[in-house]
Protein backbone atom coordinates (compact mmCIF):
# COMPACT_ATOMS: atom_id res chain seq x y z
CA UNK A 1 0.00 0.00 0.00
CA UNK A 2 2.82 2.17 1.13
CA UNK A 3 4.40 1.53 -2.23
CA UNK A 4 1.63 2.02 -3.79
CA UNK A 5 1.39 5.64 -2.97
CA UNK A 6 4.57 6.34 -3.36
CA UNK A 7 4.50 5.12 -6.82
CA UNK A 8 1.38 6.89 -7.99
CA UNK A 9 2.48 10.50 -5.98
CA UNK A 10 4.54 11.92 -8.39
CA UNK A 11 1.57 11.64 -11.25
CA UNK A 12 -0.79 12.58 -8.82
CA UNK A 13 1.32 15.84 -7.85
CA UNK A 14 1.93 16.24 -11.55
CA UNK A 15 -2.08 16.03 -12.65
CA UNK A 16 -3.17 17.70 -9.84
CA UNK A 17 -0.63 20.82 -10.82
CA UNK A 18 -2.12 20.78 -14.36
CA UNK A 19 -5.68 21.17 -13.08
CA UNK A 20 -5.16 23.49 -10.62
CA UNK A 21 -2.93 25.94 -13.16
CA UNK A 22 -6.46 25.03 -15.51
CA UNK A 23 -8.87 26.01 -12.93
CA UNK A 24 -6.92 29.28 -11.81
CA UNK A 25 -8.55 32.05 -12.44
CA UNK A 26 -6.37 34.55 -13.92
CA UNK A 27 -6.57 37.92 -12.30
CA UNK A 28 -7.63 40.35 -14.91
CA UNK A 29 -4.47 42.41 -14.79
CA UNK A 30 -2.29 39.02 -14.97
CA UNK A 31 0.72 39.37 -17.79
CA UNK A 32 -0.65 36.63 -20.27
CA UNK A 33 1.70 34.27 -21.41
CA UNK A 34 2.47 33.28 -17.96
CA UNK A 35 0.30 30.51 -18.31
CA UNK A 36 1.93 28.88 -21.17
CA UNK A 37 5.23 29.43 -19.98
CA UNK A 38 4.25 27.39 -17.07
CA UNK A 39 2.73 24.88 -19.44
CA UNK A 40 6.54 24.53 -20.76
CA UNK A 41 7.94 24.34 -17.83
CA UNK A 42 5.39 21.13 -17.22
CA UNK A 43 5.90 19.51 -19.76
CA UNK A 44 9.73 19.69 -19.97
CA UNK A 45 10.03 16.53 -18.15
CA UNK A 46 7.61 14.68 -20.71
CA UNK A 47 9.81 16.09 -23.70
CA UNK A 48 13.11 15.21 -21.86
CA UNK A 49 12.06 11.67 -21.29
CA UNK A 50 10.61 11.36 -24.90
CA UNK A 51 14.18 12.64 -26.58
CA UNK A 52 16.19 10.19 -24.41
CA UNK A 53 13.80 7.28 -25.31
CA UNK A 54 14.07 8.27 -29.29
CA UNK A 55 17.86 8.83 -29.01
CA UNK A 56 18.54 5.53 -27.50
CA UNK A 57 20.93 3.56 -30.31
CA UNK A 58 18.60 1.26 -32.26
CA UNK A 59 19.50 -2.01 -32.59
CA UNK A 60 21.96 -3.05 -34.65
CA UNK A 61 20.88 -4.01 -38.27
CA UNK A 62 21.22 -7.39 -38.57
CA UNK A 63 22.77 -8.51 -41.88
CA UNK A 64 20.67 -11.70 -42.85
CA UNK A 65 22.63 -14.90 -42.03
CA UNK A 66 25.59 -12.72 -42.68
CA UNK A 67 29.08 -12.69 -44.13
CA UNK A 68 32.23 -14.51 -42.44
CA UNK A 69 32.83 -12.27 -39.08
CA UNK A 70 35.97 -10.32 -38.60
CA UNK A 71 38.46 -12.91 -37.36
CA UNK A 72 39.80 -11.97 -33.46
CA UNK A 73 43.29 -10.39 -33.89
CA UNK A 74 46.19 -11.25 -31.35
CA UNK A 75 45.72 -8.57 -28.06
CA UNK A 76 47.29 -5.42 -28.93
CA UNK A 77 49.44 -3.02 -26.48
CA UNK A 78 47.22 -0.94 -23.62
CA UNK A 79 48.13 2.36 -25.34
CA UNK A 80 47.77 1.05 -28.94
CA UNK A 81 44.47 0.03 -27.70
CA UNK A 82 43.57 3.72 -26.25
CA UNK A 83 44.39 5.12 -29.62
CA UNK A 84 42.30 3.54 -31.30
CA UNK A 85 39.46 3.48 -29.24
CA UNK A 86 39.84 7.37 -29.54
CA UNK A 87 40.26 7.31 -33.48
CA UNK A 88 37.06 4.68 -34.04
CA UNK A 89 34.71 7.05 -32.17
CA UNK A 90 35.93 9.60 -35.04
CA UNK A 91 34.89 7.09 -37.81
CA UNK A 92 31.25 6.15 -38.80
CA UNK A 93 30.44 2.99 -39.19
CA UNK A 94 29.00 2.77 -43.22
CA UNK A 95 26.39 -0.04 -42.43
CA UNK A 96 24.61 1.23 -38.91
CA UNK A 97 25.02 4.92 -40.11
CA UNK A 98 24.66 6.39 -36.19
CA UNK A 99 27.43 4.89 -35.11
CA UNK A 100 30.82 5.25 -34.62
CA UNK A 101 33.26 2.54 -35.83
CA UNK A 102 33.86 2.03 -32.21
CA UNK A 103 30.36 0.66 -30.89
CA UNK A 104 29.12 -0.79 -34.13
CA UNK A 105 28.57 -4.60 -34.42
CA UNK A 106 28.45 -4.94 -37.81
CA UNK A 107 30.62 -7.08 -39.73
CA UNK A 108 31.98 -3.90 -41.90
CA UNK A 109 32.50 -1.88 -38.93
CA UNK A 110 34.90 -5.17 -37.64
CA UNK A 111 36.54 -4.86 -40.67
CA UNK A 112 37.13 -1.34 -40.72
CA UNK A 113 38.54 -1.89 -37.26
CA UNK A 114 40.77 -4.07 -38.62
CA UNK A 115 41.91 -2.09 -41.37
CA UNK A 116 42.82 0.77 -38.85
CA UNK A 117 44.51 -1.06 -36.80
CA UNK A 118 46.35 -2.89 -39.36
CA UNK A 119 47.34 0.71 -40.55
CA UNK A 120 48.22 2.02 -37.30
CA UNK A 121 50.56 -0.77 -36.79
CA UNK A 122 52.65 -0.16 -39.87
CA UNK A 123 52.90 3.38 -38.85
CA UNK A 124 50.56 5.10 -40.42
CA UNK A 125 49.35 8.05 -37.92
CA UNK A 126 45.79 8.97 -37.47
CA UNK A 127 45.48 11.65 -40.06
CA UNK A 128 46.78 9.31 -42.70
CA UNK A 129 44.56 6.66 -41.72
CA UNK A 130 41.71 9.02 -41.70
CA UNK A 131 42.55 10.07 -45.01
CA UNK A 132 42.96 6.54 -46.17
CA UNK A 133 39.37 5.66 -45.41
CA UNK A 134 38.43 8.68 -46.62
CA UNK A 135 39.90 8.38 -50.18
CA UNK A 136 37.32 4.70 -50.08
CA UNK A 137 34.62 5.80 -48.46
CA UNK A 138 34.26 9.47 -48.86
CA UNK A 139 33.69 12.32 -46.54
CA UNK A 140 30.80 10.52 -44.61
CA UNK A 141 32.88 8.34 -42.86
CA UNK A 142 34.48 11.07 -40.75
CA UNK A 143 32.26 11.80 -37.87
CA UNK A 144 33.30 15.18 -38.25
CA UNK A 145 32.91 16.18 -41.72
CA UNK A 146 35.27 18.60 -42.80
CA UNK A 147 35.08 22.15 -43.10
CA UNK A 148 34.76 23.04 -46.59
CA UNK A 149 31.94 25.25 -48.88
CA UNK A 150 29.56 22.76 -49.28
CA UNK A 151 29.66 21.94 -45.38
CA UNK A 152 29.00 25.77 -44.01
CA UNK A 153 25.52 25.20 -44.08
CA UNK A 154 25.80 22.09 -41.81
CA UNK A 155 28.93 23.35 -39.68
CA UNK A 156 27.30 26.91 -39.17
CA UNK A 157 23.52 26.48 -40.26
CA UNK A 158 22.84 25.90 -36.03
CA UNK A 159 24.15 29.41 -35.13
CA UNK A 160 22.52 30.72 -37.91
CA UNK A 161 19.17 29.91 -37.17
CA UNK A 162 19.89 30.78 -33.08
CA UNK A 163 21.41 34.54 -34.62
CA UNK A 164 18.27 34.93 -36.57
CA UNK A 165 15.67 33.85 -34.43
CA UNK A 166 17.16 36.15 -31.78
CA UNK A 167 17.21 38.53 -34.16
CA UNK A 168 13.73 38.46 -34.74
CA UNK A 169 12.71 38.21 -30.76
CA UNK A 170 14.95 41.69 -30.31
CA UNK A 171 13.31 43.11 -33.30
CA UNK A 172 9.55 41.73 -32.16
CA UNK A 173 10.41 43.00 -28.85
CA UNK A 174 11.55 46.53 -30.07
CA UNK A 175 8.60 47.21 -31.92
CA UNK A 176 6.20 46.19 -29.57
CA UNK A 177 7.88 48.50 -27.00
CA UNK A 178 7.75 51.29 -29.91
CA UNK A 179 4.28 50.61 -30.16
CA UNK A 180 3.68 51.50 -26.39
CA UNK A 181 5.82 54.10 -26.12
CA UNK A 182 4.31 55.36 -28.64
CA UNK A 183 0.67 54.97 -27.03
CA UNK A 184 2.16 56.64 -23.91
CA UNK A 185 3.24 59.20 -24.90
CA UNK A 186 0.43 60.49 -26.40
CA UNK A 187 -0.97 63.16 -24.00
CA UNK A 188 -3.56 65.52 -24.21
CA UNK A 189 -3.27 69.08 -24.41
CA UNK A 190 -3.99 71.94 -22.51
CA UNK A 191 -6.67 72.18 -25.30
CA UNK A 192 -7.93 68.71 -25.46
CA UNK A 193 -7.91 68.56 -21.70
CA UNK A 194 -9.99 71.54 -21.03
CA UNK A 195 -12.60 69.94 -23.53
CA UNK A 196 -12.70 66.84 -22.01
CA UNK A 197 -13.31 68.46 -18.49
CA UNK A 198 -15.64 70.79 -20.60
CA UNK A 199 -17.64 67.52 -21.84
CA UNK A 200 -17.23 65.31 -18.65
CA UNK A 201 -19.49 68.64 -17.12
CA UNK A 202 -16.23 68.64 -15.06
CA UNK B 1 10.88 49.50 -46.47
CA UNK B 2 6.80 49.32 -46.21
CA UNK B 3 7.30 47.26 -42.71
CA UNK B 4 9.05 50.58 -41.65
CA UNK B 5 5.89 52.64 -43.15
CA UNK B 6 3.14 51.03 -41.72
CA UNK B 7 4.84 50.68 -38.11
CA UNK B 8 5.17 54.61 -38.17
CA UNK B 9 1.97 54.59 -39.22
CA UNK B 10 0.26 52.72 -36.70
CA UNK B 11 3.17 54.34 -34.22
CA UNK B 12 2.32 58.12 -34.84
CA UNK B 13 -1.25 57.33 -35.27
CA UNK B 14 -1.20 60.34 -38.00
CA UNK B 15 -3.72 60.28 -40.36
CA UNK B 16 -2.67 57.23 -42.65
CA UNK B 17 -2.95 57.70 -46.22
CA UNK B 18 -4.68 55.68 -48.57
CA UNK B 19 -1.73 54.34 -50.21
CA UNK B 20 -0.25 53.77 -46.21
CA UNK B 21 -3.12 51.44 -45.04
CA UNK B 22 -2.95 49.32 -48.23
CA UNK B 23 0.12 48.78 -48.01
CA UNK B 24 -0.57 47.89 -44.38
CA UNK B 25 -2.40 45.33 -45.09
CA UNK B 26 -0.05 44.13 -47.37
CA UNK B 27 2.37 43.92 -44.74
CA UNK B 28 0.03 42.78 -42.53
CA UNK B 29 -0.52 39.80 -44.88
CA UNK B 30 2.35 38.93 -45.43
CA UNK B 31 2.94 38.61 -41.56
CA UNK B 32 0.54 36.65 -42.24
CA UNK B 33 1.57 34.27 -44.88
CA UNK B 34 4.81 34.07 -43.96
CA UNK B 35 4.88 31.40 -41.57
CA UNK B 36 2.88 29.42 -43.80
CA UNK B 37 5.58 29.88 -47.09
CA UNK B 38 8.22 28.71 -44.25
CA UNK B 39 5.74 25.79 -43.20
CA UNK B 40 5.21 24.60 -46.34
CA UNK B 41 9.05 24.98 -47.59
CA UNK B 42 9.85 22.63 -44.39
CA UNK B 43 7.17 20.31 -45.51
CA UNK B 44 8.81 19.89 -49.19
CA UNK B 45 12.20 19.45 -47.21
CA UNK B 46 10.82 16.68 -45.40
CA UNK B 47 8.49 15.27 -48.22
CA UNK B 48 12.06 14.93 -50.18
CA UNK B 49 13.87 13.20 -47.09
CA UNK B 50 11.44 10.50 -47.10
CA UNK B 51 12.54 9.10 -50.71
CA UNK B 52 15.99 9.96 -50.34
CA UNK B 53 17.82 6.64 -49.23
CA UNK B 54 20.57 7.45 -47.01
CA UNK B 55 22.39 4.51 -47.80
CA UNK B 56 22.95 5.70 -51.32
CA UNK B 57 25.73 6.91 -50.58
CA UNK B 58 27.96 8.59 -53.79
CA UNK B 59 31.36 6.63 -54.32
CA UNK B 60 34.30 8.63 -53.86
CA UNK B 61 36.23 5.70 -56.50
CA UNK B 62 34.22 7.34 -60.11
CA UNK B 63 36.67 8.35 -62.46
CA UNK B 64 39.48 6.98 -60.05
CA UNK B 65 41.89 4.12 -61.04
CA UNK B 66 40.31 0.73 -60.19
CA UNK B 67 42.45 0.02 -56.61
CA UNK B 68 44.68 -2.95 -57.31
CA UNK B 69 44.15 -6.11 -56.22
CA UNK B 70 45.65 -9.84 -57.19
CA UNK B 71 43.03 -12.48 -55.52
CA UNK B 72 43.11 -16.54 -55.74
CA UNK B 73 40.28 -17.17 -58.63
CA UNK B 74 37.09 -19.27 -56.84
CA UNK B 75 37.00 -22.22 -58.76
CA UNK B 76 40.93 -22.24 -59.67
CA UNK B 77 42.52 -21.14 -56.28
CA UNK B 78 45.83 -21.96 -57.09
CA UNK B 79 45.67 -19.32 -60.07
CA UNK B 80 44.94 -15.51 -59.39
CA UNK B 81 43.29 -12.75 -60.97
CA UNK B 82 44.23 -8.79 -60.59
CA UNK B 83 42.66 -5.60 -61.68
CA UNK B 84 45.74 -5.27 -64.53
CA UNK B 85 44.73 -8.61 -66.10
CA UNK B 86 41.60 -6.97 -67.12
CA UNK B 87 43.40 -3.78 -68.41
CA UNK B 88 41.97 -3.31 -71.99
CA UNK B 89 38.38 -4.07 -71.79
CA UNK B 90 35.19 -2.35 -70.32
CA UNK B 91 33.76 -5.08 -67.42
CA UNK B 92 31.42 -5.24 -64.63
CA UNK B 93 32.61 -5.90 -60.65
CA UNK B 94 29.78 -7.58 -58.78
CA UNK B 95 30.24 -7.62 -55.61
CA UNK B 96 28.25 -10.76 -54.03
CA UNK B 97 27.97 -13.46 -51.46
CA UNK B 98 26.02 -16.87 -50.95
CA UNK B 99 25.47 -15.34 -46.96
CA UNK B 100 23.68 -12.15 -49.24
CA UNK B 101 19.63 -11.95 -49.89
CA UNK B 102 19.74 -9.28 -52.50
CA UNK B 103 22.48 -10.87 -54.16
CA UNK B 104 20.03 -13.73 -54.78
CA UNK B 105 17.23 -11.37 -56.16
CA UNK B 106 19.69 -9.63 -59.29
CA UNK B 107 20.98 -12.87 -59.94
CA UNK B 108 19.05 -13.91 -62.84
CA UNK B 109 19.43 -10.18 -64.15
CA UNK B 110 22.98 -10.79 -64.29
CA UNK B 111 22.51 -14.25 -65.63
CA UNK B 112 20.68 -12.45 -68.35
CA UNK B 113 23.66 -9.93 -68.83
CA UNK B 114 26.10 -13.03 -69.53
CA UNK B 115 24.05 -14.70 -71.93
CA UNK B 116 24.11 -11.15 -73.83
CA UNK B 117 28.05 -11.45 -73.97
CA UNK B 118 29.11 -7.49 -74.02
CA UNK B 119 30.77 -7.19 -71.20
CA UNK B 120 32.64 -9.68 -68.70
CA UNK B 121 31.57 -9.95 -65.43
CA UNK B 122 34.09 -10.50 -62.67
CA UNK B 123 32.19 -11.54 -59.63
CA UNK B 124 34.29 -10.56 -56.04
CA UNK B 125 33.41 -13.29 -53.74
CA UNK B 126 32.69 -11.30 -50.41
CA UNK B 127 33.75 -12.50 -47.12
CA UNK B 128 31.99 -15.78 -48.17
CA UNK B 129 34.00 -19.49 -47.57
CA UNK B 130 34.83 -20.66 -51.30
CA UNK B 131 32.97 -23.78 -51.13
CA UNK B 132 29.60 -21.99 -49.73
CA UNK B 133 29.94 -19.84 -52.90
CA UNK B 134 30.87 -22.31 -55.47
CA UNK B 135 27.92 -24.16 -54.06
CA UNK B 136 25.85 -21.13 -54.72
CA UNK B 137 26.95 -20.60 -57.87
CA UNK B 138 26.08 -24.28 -58.66
CA UNK B 139 22.75 -24.02 -57.77
CA UNK B 140 21.74 -20.42 -59.20
CA UNK B 141 24.17 -20.48 -62.40
CA UNK B 142 27.29 -18.80 -62.50
CA UNK B 143 27.22 -15.48 -64.34
CA UNK B 144 30.83 -14.86 -64.01
CA UNK B 145 33.50 -14.73 -66.27
CA UNK B 146 35.50 -15.48 -63.26
CA UNK B 147 35.04 -14.90 -59.50
CA UNK B 148 37.78 -13.86 -57.55
CA UNK B 149 37.58 -14.60 -53.49
CA UNK B 150 38.30 -11.65 -51.12
CA UNK B 151 37.51 -13.82 -47.95
CA UNK B 152 38.83 -11.42 -45.76
CA UNK B 153 36.98 -8.68 -46.88
CA UNK B 154 39.92 -6.43 -47.41
CA UNK B 155 39.72 -5.56 -50.92
CA UNK B 156 36.08 -4.49 -50.80
CA UNK B 157 37.30 -1.90 -48.49
CA UNK B 158 39.92 -0.27 -51.00
CA UNK B 159 37.05 -0.65 -53.73
CA UNK B 160 34.80 1.63 -50.46
CA UNK B 161 32.75 -1.49 -50.30
CA UNK B 162 30.20 -1.46 -47.65
CA UNK B 163 27.42 -3.95 -48.21
CA UNK B 164 26.40 -6.74 -51.43
CA UNK B 165 25.88 -6.07 -53.76
CA UNK B 166 27.47 -3.71 -55.44
CA UNK B 167 28.53 -3.19 -58.79
CA UNK B 168 31.17 -1.60 -60.80
CA UNK B 169 31.86 -0.81 -64.24
CA UNK B 170 35.72 0.04 -65.54
CA UNK B 171 36.65 1.20 -68.82
CA UNK B 172 39.05 0.33 -70.59
CA UNK B 173 42.34 2.46 -69.01
CA UNK B 174 40.69 1.09 -65.79
CA UNK B 175 38.96 3.84 -64.56
CA UNK B 176 35.77 3.45 -62.18
CA UNK B 177 33.34 4.72 -64.41
CA UNK B 178 29.76 3.97 -62.07
CA UNK B 179 28.78 2.23 -59.68
CA UNK B 180 25.55 0.48 -58.45
CA UNK B 181 24.66 0.30 -54.74
CA UNK B 182 22.10 -2.64 -54.23
CA UNK B 183 20.57 -5.47 -56.54
CA UNK B 184 20.34 -4.42 -59.78
CA UNK B 185 16.96 -4.66 -62.11
CA UNK B 186 16.28 -4.55 -65.61
CA UNK B 187 15.13 -1.26 -65.38
CA UNK B 188 18.74 0.12 -63.84
CA UNK B 189 20.33 -2.39 -66.36
CA UNK B 190 17.97 -0.59 -69.58
CA UNK B 191 18.50 2.85 -68.19
CA UNK B 192 21.68 3.14 -66.90
CA UNK B 193 24.05 0.05 -67.33
CA UNK B 194 23.60 -1.18 -70.80
CA UNK B 195 23.71 2.38 -72.44
CA UNK B 196 27.01 3.37 -70.33
CA UNK B 197 29.23 0.43 -71.41
CA UNK B 198 27.64 0.74 -75.14
CA UNK B 199 29.33 4.51 -74.86
CA UNK B 200 32.55 3.23 -72.84
CA UNK B 201 33.18 0.65 -75.75
CA UNK B 202 32.68 3.06 -78.39
CA UNK B 203 35.30 5.27 -77.31
CA UNK B 204 38.77 3.24 -76.85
Amino acid sequence: MTAMTTMTAPFKKTNSLLGAEFEVKMPENARPGLSSIWRLVLLAPVLVGLLVLLGRPLPAMAEPSGPAPTPPMAPMSPALEARLKQLEKELRCLVCQNQTLAESPSGLAGDLRREVRLLAESGKSDEEIKAHLRARYGDFVLYRPPLELKTYLLWFGPFALLLGGGGLLWWLGRSRRRLSAGARAQTLSTDEAKRVRDLLGG
Amino acid sequence: MDEKKSIEAVEGSKPATAAAASTGVWVRAWRYFLPLIIFFGLVWFLWRGLSLNPRDLPSVLINKPVPEFSLPQLQQPDKTLSAADMKGQVWLLNVWGSWCVSCRYEHPVLNELAQLQIVPIIGLSWKDKPEDARAWLAKYGDPYKLSVSDIDGRVAINFGVYGAPETFVIDQAGTIRYKHTGPLDAVAMRDTLLPLIRDLKKTP
